[in-house]
């Protein structure tokens, strides 16, 4: 069944490949839901999320010829929609600030936060961090990626990612105790 | 260490991904500007063919600018050869023509029927001349009309010693062309 669902989707993607109009929406639809909802953490306005889709896509389409299917369609596209929304954030630096390995306050507050917060209340706190805490925090909380591939994405060292997913968890607790 | 953060995430994805998009619109923003950007793909593609058409239509150009001088200049200068060719023969055909007409050795069907069968010779004559006029293989047109003048020429010179040796044969048109 996988495999079926995969060999059609190769066969869309090499529809769209060929300039097959009809199929490239097909494929568009497919994805544009997902990829906005990664536009839209990274970025938070909708307005810069739609252009940085907008011009993932057409990015997307222009370059399909160079995607082989040694990865995913979808991973192929998400890094086009990240290292996109990265660009429009013009994201040059993320803080170099390593996290006290003994401070165990974050842990200890965790379950009590996280056991009362509703998911409106988290998105807002997370609005409200810095870019590069909120950045790290979507790659690596929504996105799926662990800290050696969000390093490679942002340029930085794994233990910078680590430590700054650190502190951004702990600033949007600090948050989530004010809401 | 468990990332109570990262579970509460997990657990409630579909709610994070709650939101609203105008796909529709979108499409349209993006199906422009991606043919906006085939369009000079296709220019390249067509680029090849429509070089190759370009120097073509030069080449017909430039093969019928070279061409229509010479054929005029050919026109012209078979036309004058063709005048003095028609001078010529004209002039012994016209000559030989008036002799039999006044020749009382020969009756007036005999007469006829010649004239007749020199008839030929002039459509063909005439036939050569609009051929000529197209300016195709010329010198071999003018040959071929030299020929037709002599032709009648010689069967007019025949038939007149015929006449006068008084052996002419009863049937003139015997004569093969």
């Amino acid at each position: 069944m996988k495999s079926n669902s995969r060999t059609i989707h190769k066969e869309l993607i090499e529809a769209c490949k060929k300039g097959n109009r009809k199929m490239q929406y097909q494929l568009y639809a497919l994805y544009a839901d997902a990829m906005f909802a990664v536009c839209l953490r990274l970025l938070k306005k909708k307005e810069d999320a739609e252009d940085v889709l907008q011009e993932s896509f057409i990015d997307a389409f222009k370059h399909l010829k160079t995607f082989k299917f040694d990865s995913s369609f979808g991973y192929w596209l998400k890094r086009i929609v990240i290292h996109k929304s990265i660009n429009h954030l013009n994201l040059k630096s993320i803080p170099m600030v390593d996290v006290d390995p003994q401070n165990t306050w974050v842990q200890e507050e965790e379950d009590h936060y996280f056991s009362s917060v509703t998911v409106d209340q988290v998105k807002t706190g997370m609005n409200a961090l810095p870019v590069g805490y909120r950045t790290i925090m979507s790659l690596y909380l929504f996105e799926g990626y662990d800290h050696v591939e969000i390093g490679e994405i942002l340029n930085i060292s794994t233990s910078t990612s680590k430590s700054q997913y650190h502190r951004a968890k702990k600033r949007l607790l600090h948050q989530l105790s004010d809401i | 260490m468990k990332d109570h953060l990262r579970e509460f995430v997990s657990q409630n994805k579909d709610a994070f991904n709650e939101h609203s998009l105008d796909k529709e619109r979108l499409w349209g923003a993006i199906e422009q500007a991606v043919e906006t950007k085939k369009g000079p793909q296709l220019w390249n593609w067509y680029k090849p063919l429509l070089r190759m058409a370009a120097l073509l239509v030069i080449a017909i150009g430039i093969t019928v600018f070279m061409y229509q001088p010479q054929a005029s200049n050919n026109t012209l200068s078979q036309g004058n050869e063709l005048v003095n060719i028609d001078a010529h023969y004209k002039a012994i055909v016209d000559f030989q023509i008036n002799m039999i007409q006044q020749n009382t050795e020969l009756s007036t069907n005999d007469k006829d029927d010649f004239l007749h069968i020199l008839e030929e010779l002039d459509d063909e004559y005439l036939s050569l001349k609009e051929e000529l006029e197209l300016g195709i293989n010329s010198q071999k047109i003018i040959e071929a009309i030299i020929r037709n003048y002599r032709k009648k020429i010689q069967l007019m010179e025949h038939l007149l010693v015929r006449s006068q040796q008084n052996d002419f044969p009863e049937h003139a048109q015997e004569y093969n062309l």
